[in-house]
Protein backbone atom coordinates (compact mmCIF):
# COMPACT_ATOMS: atom_id res chain seq x y z
CA UNK A 1 0.00 0.00 0.00
CA UNK A 2 1.45 3.40 -0.96
CA UNK A 3 1.52 6.05 1.79
CA UNK A 4 1.15 9.42 0.06
CA UNK A 5 2.80 11.53 2.79
CA UNK A 6 5.76 9.18 3.17
CA UNK A 7 6.28 9.04 -0.59
CA UNK A 8 6.00 12.84 -0.91
CA UNK A 9 8.91 13.27 1.52
CA UNK A 10 11.15 11.35 -0.88
CA UNK A 11 10.70 13.88 -3.69
CA UNK A 12 13.49 16.47 -3.92
CA UNK A 13 13.59 19.73 -5.92
CA UNK A 14 15.41 19.50 -9.27
CA UNK A 15 18.30 21.97 -9.83
CA UNK A 16 17.44 24.79 -12.25
CA UNK A 17 19.79 26.40 -14.77
CA UNK A 18 20.46 29.19 -12.30
CA UNK A 19 21.95 26.61 -9.91
CA UNK A 20 24.52 25.33 -12.43
CA UNK A 21 27.34 27.38 -10.90
CA UNK A 22 26.66 25.92 -7.47
CA UNK A 23 26.39 22.40 -8.90
CA UNK A 24 29.75 22.67 -10.66
CA UNK A 25 31.41 24.23 -7.63
CA UNK A 26 30.13 21.61 -5.20
CA UNK A 27 30.77 18.64 -7.48
CA UNK A 28 32.98 16.04 -5.81
CA UNK A 29 35.61 15.32 -8.44
CA UNK A 30 37.92 13.03 -6.47
CA UNK A 31 38.17 9.71 -8.27
CA UNK A 32 40.02 6.41 -7.79
CA UNK A 33 43.05 7.63 -9.71
CA UNK A 34 43.41 10.59 -7.28
CA UNK A 35 43.11 8.22 -4.30
CA UNK A 36 45.68 5.91 -5.89
CA UNK A 37 48.09 8.85 -6.40
CA UNK A 38 47.67 9.87 -2.75
CA UNK A 39 48.33 6.32 -1.59
CA UNK A 40 51.47 6.06 -3.75
CA UNK A 41 52.69 9.43 -2.45
CA UNK A 42 52.11 8.33 1.15
CA UNK A 43 53.92 5.03 0.65
CA UNK A 44 56.87 6.84 -1.02
CA UNK A 45 57.08 9.31 1.89
CA UNK A 46 57.01 6.46 4.42
CA UNK A 47 59.82 4.65 2.57
CA UNK A 48 61.95 7.79 2.68
CA UNK B 1 51.46 8.55 -23.79
CA UNK B 2 51.16 5.08 -22.15
CA UNK B 3 52.23 1.94 -24.00
CA UNK B 4 51.33 -1.73 -23.42
CA UNK B 5 54.18 -2.03 -20.96
CA UNK B 6 53.24 -2.38 -17.26
CA UNK B 7 55.31 0.65 -16.31
CA UNK B 8 55.09 4.34 -17.23
CA UNK B 9 57.59 5.21 -20.04
CA UNK B 10 58.33 8.59 -18.38
CA UNK B 11 58.69 7.91 -14.65
CA UNK B 12 58.94 4.11 -14.60
CA UNK B 13 56.10 3.78 -12.04
CA UNK B 14 54.04 0.58 -12.03
CA UNK B 15 50.76 1.38 -13.81
CA UNK B 16 49.03 -1.99 -13.50
CA UNK B 17 46.53 -0.67 -10.94
CA UNK B 18 45.98 2.50 -12.95
CA UNK B 19 45.18 0.43 -16.06
CA UNK B 20 42.78 -1.65 -14.00
CA UNK B 21 40.99 1.48 -12.77
CA UNK B 22 40.63 2.78 -16.34
CA UNK B 23 39.34 -0.61 -17.49
CA UNK B 24 36.67 -0.67 -14.76
CA UNK B 25 35.67 2.90 -15.60
CA UNK B 26 35.24 1.93 -19.25
CA UNK B 27 33.25 -1.17 -18.30
CA UNK B 28 30.80 0.95 -16.32
CA UNK B 29 30.60 3.37 -19.23
CA UNK B 30 29.71 0.51 -21.60
CA UNK B 31 27.07 -0.70 -19.19
CA UNK B 32 25.66 2.83 -18.97
CA UNK B 33 25.56 3.05 -22.75
CA UNK B 34 23.64 -0.26 -23.06
CA UNK B 35 21.15 0.84 -20.43
CA UNK B 36 20.63 4.19 -22.15
CA UNK B 37 19.92 2.39 -25.43
CA UNK B 38 17.03 0.46 -23.87
CA UNK B 39 15.70 3.59 -22.15
CA UNK B 40 16.80 2.57 -18.65
CA UNK B 41 17.91 6.15 -18.02
CA UNK B 42 18.13 5.92 -14.20
CA UNK B 43 20.26 2.80 -14.54
CA UNK B 44 22.40 4.50 -17.19
CA UNK B 45 22.98 7.51 -14.89
CA UNK B 46 23.96 5.17 -12.05
CA UNK B 47 26.49 3.28 -14.20
CA UNK B 48 27.96 6.45 -15.69
CA UNK B 49 28.37 8.04 -12.25
CA UNK B 50 30.21 4.89 -11.16
CA UNK B 51 32.42 5.16 -14.25
CA UNK B 52 33.31 8.74 -13.29
CA UNK B 53 34.03 7.71 -9.70
CA UNK B 54 36.78 5.51 -11.08
CA UNK B 55 38.04 7.95 -13.69
CA UNK B 56 36.77 11.54 -13.65
CA UNK B 57 38.59 12.16 -16.94
CA UNK B 58 36.39 9.69 -18.81
CA UNK B 59 35.01 12.37 -21.13
CA UNK B 60 32.75 9.96 -23.05
CA UNK B 61 31.10 8.89 -19.79
CA UNK B 62 30.64 12.47 -18.61
CA UNK B 63 29.22 13.66 -21.92
CA UNK B 64 26.82 10.70 -22.05
CA UNK B 65 25.76 11.38 -18.46
CA UNK B 66 24.95 14.96 -19.51
CA UNK B 67 22.85 13.61 -22.38
CA UNK B 68 21.00 11.24 -20.05
CA UNK B 69 20.22 14.07 -17.64
CA UNK B 70 19.07 16.22 -20.61
CA UNK B 71 16.78 13.43 -21.79
CA UNK B 72 15.34 13.23 -18.27
CA UNK B 73 14.54 16.95 -18.44
CA UNK B 74 17.21 17.79 -15.85
CA UNK B 75 18.84 20.50 -17.93
CA UNK B 76 20.76 22.09 -15.01
CA UNK B 77 22.57 18.85 -14.19
CA UNK B 78 23.21 18.19 -17.88
CA UNK B 79 24.86 21.60 -18.24
CA UNK B 80 27.01 21.10 -15.14
CA UNK B 81 28.41 17.82 -16.54
CA UNK B 82 29.17 19.36 -19.94
CA UNK B 83 30.84 22.39 -18.36
CA UNK B 84 33.11 20.15 -16.27
CA UNK B 85 33.83 18.01 -19.35
CA UNK B 86 34.77 21.06 -21.44
CA UNK B 87 37.06 22.24 -18.65
CA UNK B 88 38.84 18.90 -18.30
CA UNK B 89 39.29 18.53 -22.05
CA UNK B 90 38.74 21.77 -24.02
CA UNK B 91 39.96 20.35 -27.37
CA UNK B 92 37.58 18.52 -29.75
CA UNK B 93 34.98 17.86 -27.09
CA UNK B 94 31.36 17.03 -27.99
CA UNK B 95 30.25 18.83 -24.80
CA UNK B 96 31.03 22.20 -26.39
CA UNK B 97 28.80 21.25 -29.32
CA UNK B 98 25.92 20.24 -27.00
CA UNK B 99 26.12 23.54 -25.13
CA UNK B 100 26.19 25.47 -28.43
CA UNK B 101 23.02 23.63 -29.52
CA UNK B 102 21.34 24.66 -26.27
CA UNK B 103 22.39 28.27 -26.79
CA UNK B 104 21.00 28.24 -30.35
CA UNK B 105 17.60 27.01 -29.22
CA UNK B 106 16.93 29.64 -26.55
CA UNK B 107 13.19 29.02 -26.61
CA UNK B 108 13.51 25.28 -26.03
CA UNK B 109 16.10 25.84 -23.33
CA UNK B 110 13.89 28.32 -21.52
CA UNK B 111 10.90 25.96 -21.81
CA UNK B 112 12.89 23.15 -20.14
CA UNK B 113 13.98 25.48 -17.36
CA UNK B 114 10.40 26.63 -16.81
CA UNK B 115 9.25 23.01 -16.55
CA UNK B 116 11.77 22.40 -13.77
CA UNK B 117 10.70 25.60 -12.00
CA UNK B 118 7.02 24.58 -12.20
CA UNK B 119 7.80 21.12 -10.85
CA UNK B 120 9.69 22.63 -7.90
CA UNK B 121 6.74 24.98 -7.33
CA UNK B 122 4.31 22.02 -7.35
CA UNK B 123 6.42 20.30 -4.73
CA UNK B 124 6.14 23.37 -2.51
CA UNK B 125 2.36 23.47 -3.05
CA UNK B 126 2.01 19.83 -2.04
CA UNK B 127 4.24 20.23 0.98
CA UNK B 128 2.09 23.16 2.15
CA UNK B 129 -1.19 21.29 1.49
CA UNK B 130 -2.28 23.12 -1.70
CA UNK B 131 -3.16 19.96 -3.63
CA UNK B 132 -5.50 21.72 -6.08
CA UNK B 133 -2.88 24.19 -7.30
CA UNK B 134 -0.34 21.40 -7.58
CA UNK B 135 -2.73 19.25 -9.63
CA UNK B 136 -3.42 22.20 -11.95
CA UNK B 137 0.30 22.79 -12.60
CA UNK B 138 1.07 19.10 -12.97
CA UNK B 139 -1.74 18.57 -15.48
CA UNK B 140 -0.43 21.54 -17.48
CA UNK B 141 3.04 20.03 -17.52
CA UNK B 142 1.66 16.63 -18.56
CA UNK B 143 -0.36 18.11 -21.40
CA UNK B 144 2.82 19.92 -22.55
CA UNK B 145 4.48 16.47 -22.76
CA UNK B 146 7.23 17.22 -20.26
CA UNK B 147 10.12 14.74 -20.03
CA UNK B 148 10.34 15.05 -16.26
CA UNK B 149 9.51 11.61 -14.89
CA UNK B 150 8.87 13.09 -11.44
CA UNK B 151 5.91 15.07 -12.81
CA UNK B 152 4.08 11.91 -13.90
CA UNK B 153 5.01 10.11 -10.67
CA UNK B 154 3.70 12.97 -8.51
CA UNK B 155 0.48 13.37 -10.46
CA UNK B 156 -0.11 9.60 -10.37
CA UNK B 157 0.48 9.61 -6.63
CA UNK B 158 -2.09 12.38 -6.08
CA UNK B 159 -4.64 10.65 -8.32
CA UNK B 160 -4.07 7.43 -6.41
CA UNK B 161 -4.66 9.27 -3.14
CA UNK B 162 -7.96 10.55 -4.61
CA UNK B 163 -8.89 7.01 -5.71
CA UNK B 164 -8.63 7.90 -9.41
CA UNK B 165 -6.86 4.67 -10.21
CA UNK B 166 -7.28 4.75 -13.96
CA UNK B 167 -5.65 8.21 -14.25
CA UNK B 168 -2.90 7.16 -11.84
CA UNK B 169 -2.19 4.05 -13.91
CA UNK B 170 -1.84 6.11 -17.08
CA UNK B 171 0.61 8.47 -15.36
CA UNK B 172 2.78 5.62 -14.07
CA UNK B 173 2.75 3.96 -17.49
CA UNK B 174 3.90 7.20 -19.10
CA UNK B 175 6.64 7.53 -16.47
CA UNK B 176 7.72 3.96 -17.23
CA UNK B 177 7.93 4.65 -20.96
CA UNK B 178 10.17 7.67 -20.29
CA UNK B 179 12.51 5.82 -17.93
CA UNK B 180 12.12 2.07 -17.72
CA UNK B 181 14.69 1.65 -14.98
CA UNK B 182 13.16 4.09 -12.50
CA UNK B 183 12.74 2.15 -9.25
CA UNK B 184 10.04 4.46 -7.88
CA UNK B 185 7.85 4.01 -10.98
CA UNK B 186 8.30 0.24 -10.85
CA UNK B 187 7.32 0.24 -7.17
CA UNK B 188 4.13 2.21 -7.86
CA UNK B 189 3.14 -0.02 -10.77
CA UNK B 190 3.83 -3.17 -8.71
CA UNK B 191 1.76 -1.79 -5.83
CA UNK B 192 -1.18 -1.06 -8.14
CA UNK B 193 -0.93 -4.54 -9.70
CA UNK B 194 -0.90 -6.29 -6.34
CA UNK B 195 -3.92 -4.30 -5.19
CA UNK B 196 -5.76 -5.10 -8.45
CA UNK B 197 -4.86 -8.78 -8.06
CA UNK B 198 -6.15 -8.84 -4.46
CA UNK B 199 -9.43 -7.23 -5.54
CA UNK B 200 -9.95 -9.82 -8.29
CA UNK B 201 -9.10 -12.67 -5.85
CA UNK B 202 -11.86 -11.49 -3.53
CA UNK B 203 -14.27 -11.52 -6.43
CA UNK B 204 -13.30 -15.09 -7.22
CA UNK B 205 -14.05 -16.12 -3.60
CA UNK B 206 -17.60 -14.70 -3.59
CA UNK B 207 -20.30 -17.36 -3.45
CA UNK B 208 -21.84 -18.20 -6.88
CA UNK B 209 -25.44 -19.22 -6.94
CA UNK B 210 -25.70 -22.34 -9.22
CA UNK B 211 -29.36 -23.28 -9.54
CA UNK B 212 -30.66 -24.68 -6.18
CA UNK B 213 -27.19 -24.78 -4.62
CA UNK B 214 -24.43 -22.32 -3.82
CA UNK B 215 -20.75 -23.00 -4.68
CA UNK B 216 -17.61 -21.09 -3.63
CA UNK B 217 -13.86 -21.62 -3.43
CA UNK B 218 -11.90 -21.51 -0.21
CA UNK B 219 -8.17 -21.89 -0.80
CA UNK B 220 -7.81 -25.05 -2.94
CA UNK B 221 -11.31 -26.43 -2.07
CA UNK B 222 -14.61 -25.79 -3.88
CA UNK B 223 -17.61 -25.90 -1.53
CA UNK B 224 -21.15 -26.48 -2.85
CA UNK B 225 -24.14 -26.15 -0.54
CA UNK B 226 -27.94 -26.06 -1.06
CA UNK B 227 -29.37 -22.66 -1.94
CA UNK B 228 -31.61 -21.12 0.78
CA UNK B 229 -33.96 -19.90 -1.95
CA UNK B 230 -36.64 -22.58 -2.62
CA UNK B 231 -38.24 -21.08 -5.68
CA UNK B 232 -37.56 -18.64 -8.45
CA UNK B 233 -39.79 -15.90 -9.66
CA UNK B 234 -40.28 -16.63 -13.35
CA UNK B 235 -41.93 -13.32 -14.27
CA UNK B 236 -39.81 -11.01 -16.50
CA UNK B 237 -41.76 -7.82 -15.72
CA UNK B 238 -40.07 -7.02 -12.39
CA UNK B 239 -36.67 -7.56 -14.03
CA UNK B 240 -37.49 -5.17 -16.85
CA UNK B 241 -38.87 -2.63 -14.38
CA UNK B 242 -35.70 -2.93 -12.31
CA UNK B 243 -33.58 -2.34 -15.38
CA UNK B 244 -35.59 0.72 -16.38
CA UNK B 245 -35.46 2.13 -12.84
CA UNK B 246 -31.68 1.51 -12.79
CA UNK B 247 -31.24 3.35 -16.09
CA UNK B 248 -33.35 6.28 -14.86
CA UNK B 249 -31.40 6.50 -11.58
CA UNK B 250 -28.09 6.31 -13.47
CA UNK B 251 -29.17 9.06 -15.86
CA UNK B 252 -30.31 11.23 -12.93
CA UNK B 253 -26.98 10.72 -11.14
CA UNK B 254 -25.06 11.68 -14.29
CA UNK B 255 -27.28 14.69 -14.94
CA UNK B 256 -27.30 16.08 -11.42
CA UNK B 257 -23.84 15.09 -10.14
CA UNK B 258 -21.37 14.31 -12.87
CA UNK B 259 -22.25 16.91 -15.53
CA UNK B 260 -22.18 19.97 -13.18
CA UNK B 261 -18.88 18.81 -11.72
CA UNK B 262 -17.43 18.38 -15.19
CA UNK B 263 -18.72 21.78 -16.29
CA UNK B 264 -17.27 23.32 -13.16
CA UNK B 265 -13.91 21.68 -13.82
CA UNK B 266 -13.88 22.96 -17.40
CA UNK B 267 -14.81 26.46 -16.22
CA UNK B 268 -12.05 26.40 -13.61
CA UNK B 269 -9.51 25.30 -16.21
CA UNK B 270 -10.68 28.02 -18.60
CA UNK B 271 -10.50 30.61 -15.80
CA UNK B 272 -7.04 29.57 -14.79
CA UNK B 273 -5.91 29.67 -18.44
CA UNK B 274 -7.47 33.13 -18.79
CA UNK B 275 -5.73 34.27 -15.59
CA UNK B 276 -2.47 32.86 -16.80
CA UNK B 277 -2.81 34.53 -20.21
CA UNK B 278 -3.88 37.80 -18.52
CA UNK B 279 -0.78 37.60 -16.35
CA UNK B 280 1.35 37.01 -19.42
CA UNK B 281 -0.30 39.89 -21.27
CA UNK B 282 0.05 42.24 -18.29
CA UNK B 283 3.66 41.27 -17.91
CA UNK B 284 4.32 41.80 -21.62
CA UNK B 285 2.45 45.14 -21.50
CA UNK B 286 4.60 46.23 -18.58
CA UNK B 287 7.71 45.18 -20.50
CA UNK B 288 6.52 47.11 -23.56
CA UNK B 289 5.80 50.22 -21.46
CA UNK B 290 9.19 49.96 -19.87
CA UNK B 291 10.91 49.58 -23.23
CA UNK B 292 8.96 52.51 -24.66
CA UNK B 293 10.04 54.66 -21.72
CA UNK B 294 13.64 53.59 -22.20
CA UNK B 295 13.36 54.41 -25.91
CA UNK B 296 11.90 57.83 -25.14
CA UNK B 297 14.66 58.54 -22.63
CA UNK B 298 17.28 57.39 -25.12
CA UNK B 299 15.78 59.60 -27.85
CA UNK B 300 15.74 62.58 -25.49
CA UNK B 301 19.35 61.89 -24.56
CA UNK B 302 20.29 61.75 -28.24
CA UNK B 303 18.49 65.04 -28.93
CA UNK B 304 20.13 66.71 -25.93
CA UNK B 305 23.52 65.41 -26.96
CA UNK B 306 22.92 66.57 -30.53
CA UNK B 307 21.85 70.07 -29.39
CA UNK B 308 24.84 70.27 -27.09
CA UNK B 309 27.12 69.17 -29.92
CA UNK B 310 25.62 71.77 -32.28
CA UNK B 311 26.02 74.52 -29.68
CA UNK B 312 29.65 73.52 -29.11
CA UNK B 313 30.29 73.56 -32.86
CA UNK B 314 28.78 77.07 -33.11
CA UNK B 315 30.98 78.34 -30.27
CA UNK B 316 34.11 76.85 -31.85
CA UNK B 317 33.21 78.43 -35.19
CA UNK B 318 32.68 81.83 -33.50
CA UNK B 319 36.10 81.65 -31.85
CA UNK B 320 37.77 80.60 -35.08
CA UNK B 321 36.26 83.54 -36.96
CA UNK B 322 37.14 85.98 -34.19
CA UNK B 323 40.76 84.84 -34.14
CA UNK B 324 41.01 85.02 -37.92
CA UNK B 325 39.66 88.57 -37.99
CA UNK B 326 41.96 89.60 -35.12
CA UNK B 327 44.95 88.17 -36.98
CA UNK B 328 43.97 90.10 -40.10
CA UNK B 329 43.50 93.32 -38.10
CA UNK B 330 46.81 93.06 -36.28
CA UNK B 331 48.64 92.38 -39.58
CA UNK B 332 47.97 96.00 -40.48
CA UNK B 333 46.65 95.34 -43.98
CA UNK B 334 42.97 94.67 -43.43
CA UNK B 335 39.62 95.52 -44.95
CA UNK B 336 37.32 97.15 -42.36
CA UNK B 337 34.20 96.08 -44.20
CA UNK B 338 35.27 92.39 -44.27
CA UNK B 339 36.08 92.38 -40.57
CA UNK B 340 32.89 94.28 -39.66
CA UNK B 341 30.75 91.84 -41.70
CA UNK B 342 32.47 88.85 -40.06
CA UNK B 343 31.87 90.31 -36.61
CA UNK B 344 28.15 90.63 -37.40
CA UNK B 345 27.98 86.90 -38.09
CA UNK B 346 29.65 85.98 -34.76
CA UNK B 347 27.39 85.24 -31.76
CA UNK B 348 28.92 87.53 -29.10
CA UNK B 349 26.94 85.90 -26.27
CA UNK B 350 28.57 82.52 -26.95
CA UNK B 351 32.03 83.95 -26.23
CA UNK B 352 33.81 84.06 -22.90
CA UNK B 353 34.43 87.42 -21.23
CA UNK B 354 37.90 87.61 -22.83
CA UNK B 355 36.41 86.76 -26.20
CA UNK B 356 33.73 89.40 -25.83
CA UNK B 357 36.37 91.99 -24.88
CA UNK B 358 38.34 91.18 -28.04
CA UNK B 359 35.12 91.27 -30.08
CA UNK B 360 34.20 94.72 -28.72
CA UNK B 361 37.70 96.07 -29.31
CA UNK B 362 37.72 94.90 -32.94
CA UNK B 363 34.20 96.25 -33.51
CA UNK B 364 35.09 99.63 -32.09
CA UNK B 365 38.15 99.84 -34.31
CA UNK B 366 36.55 98.89 -37.63
CA UNK B 367 32.80 99.64 -37.39
CA UNK B 368 32.73 103.35 -38.12
CA UNK B 369 35.04 103.03 -41.13
CA UNK B 370 33.15 100.04 -42.49
CA UNK B 371 29.72 101.63 -42.10
CA UNK B 372 30.88 104.86 -43.72
CA UNK B 373 32.31 102.95 -46.67
CA UNK B 374 29.19 100.85 -47.11
CA UNK B 375 26.87 103.86 -46.80
CA UNK B 376 28.80 105.76 -49.45
CA UNK B 377 28.69 102.80 -51.78
CA UNK B 378 24.99 102.18 -51.14
CA UNK B 379 24.11 105.83 -51.69
CA UNK B 380 26.03 105.82 -54.97
CA UNK B 381 24.11 102.73 -56.12
CA UNK B 382 20.81 104.46 -55.22
CA UNK B 383 21.83 107.58 -57.17
CA UNK B 384 22.72 105.43 -60.16
CA UNK B 385 19.26 103.83 -59.87
CA UNK B 386 20.88 100.45 -59.04
CA UNK B 387 18.30 99.80 -56.32
CA UNK B 388 18.97 96.08 -55.71
CA UNK B 389 22.67 96.73 -55.00
CA UNK B 390 21.71 99.75 -52.89
CA UNK B 391 19.39 97.62 -50.72
CA UNK B 392 22.00 94.90 -50.27
CA UNK B 393 24.85 97.32 -49.39
CA UNK B 394 22.77 99.53 -47.10
CA UNK B 395 21.40 96.43 -45.29
CA UNK B 396 24.98 95.36 -44.57
CA UNK B 397 25.71 98.85 -43.22
CA UNK B 398 22.54 98.74 -41.12
CA UNK B 399 23.57 95.41 -39.61
CA UNK B 400 26.86 96.93 -38.45
CA UNK B 401 25.44 100.20 -37.10
CA UNK B 402 21.84 101.21 -37.75
CA UNK B 403 22.30 104.60 -36.02
CA UNK B 404 24.77 105.88 -38.60
CA UNK B 405 24.01 109.37 -39.87
CA UNK B 406 21.26 109.84 -37.25
CA UNK B 407 18.70 108.24 -39.50
CA UNK B 408 20.20 109.08 -42.87
CA UNK B 409 21.34 105.49 -43.45
CA UNK B 410 17.86 104.21 -42.60
CA UNK B 411 16.24 106.83 -44.82
CA UNK B 412 18.29 105.81 -47.87
CA UNK B 413 17.56 102.19 -47.10
CA UNK B 414 13.82 102.89 -46.94
CA UNK B 415 13.97 104.76 -50.25
CA UNK B 416 15.91 101.91 -51.82
CA UNK B 417 13.25 99.41 -50.60
CA UNK B 418 10.54 101.63 -52.03
CA UNK B 419 12.21 101.94 -55.43
CA UNK B 420 13.05 98.22 -55.48
CA UNK B 421 9.36 97.41 -54.97
CA UNK B 422 9.61 96.15 -51.32
CA UNK B 423 6.82 98.47 -50.15
CA UNK B 424 6.23 96.70 -46.80
CA UNK B 425 9.90 96.88 -45.83
CA UNK B 426 9.97 100.55 -46.91
CA UNK B 427 6.97 101.37 -44.71
CA UNK B 428 8.51 99.49 -41.76
CA UNK B 429 11.81 101.39 -42.14
CA UNK B 430 10.03 104.80 -42.44
CA UNK B 431 8.12 104.02 -39.25
CA UNK B 432 11.38 103.04 -37.55
CA UNK B 433 12.87 106.45 -38.46
CA UNK B 434 9.78 108.29 -37.19
CA UNK B 435 9.79 106.48 -33.84
CA UNK B 436 13.61 106.58 -33.35
CA UNK B 437 14.19 110.22 -34.40
CA UNK B 438 10.97 112.12 -33.57
CA UNK B 439 10.85 115.83 -34.28
CA UNK B 440 13.82 115.77 -36.69
CA UNK B 441 13.80 116.73 -40.35
CA UNK B 442 14.56 113.15 -41.25
CA UNK B 443 11.44 112.02 -39.37
CA UNK B 444 9.35 114.62 -41.22
CA UNK B 445 10.71 113.41 -44.58
CA UNK B 446 9.99 109.84 -43.56
CA UNK B 447 6.43 110.77 -42.56
CA UNK B 448 5.85 112.48 -45.93
CA UNK B 449 7.14 109.43 -47.78
CA UNK B 450 4.99 107.15 -45.66
CA UNK B 451 1.92 109.27 -46.34
CA UNK B 452 2.70 109.16 -50.02
CA UNK B 453 2.83 105.39 -49.82
CA UNK B 454 -0.73 105.47 -48.43
CA UNK B 455 -0.03 104.55 -44.77
CA UNK B 456 -2.12 106.34 -42.05
CA UNK B 457 0.18 105.50 -39.05
CA UNK B 458 2.43 108.11 -37.46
Amino acid sequence: MIDFEEELKKYQPIPETGDVEELVYNKELTDMTDIMKEMLKDSRNKRQ
Amino acid sequence: MLTDAPVCPNCGEDITIYRRIIWISNAHYNEGLERAKVRDLSGAAESLNKSLKYNKRNIEARNLLGLVYYELGRVGEALSEWIISANINPEENAAAGYMKELQKDREGFERLNQEVKKYNQCLKYLQSGNDDLAILQLRKAVSANTKLVEVYQLLGLILLKNEQRSGAKQCFQKAYRLDRGNIRTQKYIASMRSRDAAASDEKLNEPVDVGESISYTHGNDTIIQPSPHAFRDSSALPAILNILIGIAVGAAIIWFLVVPARIQAIKEEANSSTLSYSDDISSKDAQIDNLNKQLETAQNDVQTAQASSNASAAVISSYEQLLTMNTEYTSGSYDSVTIAKALVSIDRTALSSEGQALYDKLKDNVSSKAVASLFTSGKKSYTNKNYADAVSTLEEAEAIDNTYGSGELLYYLAMSYQEAGSTDKAKTTYQQIISTYPGTSIATEAQNSLTALGSTQQ
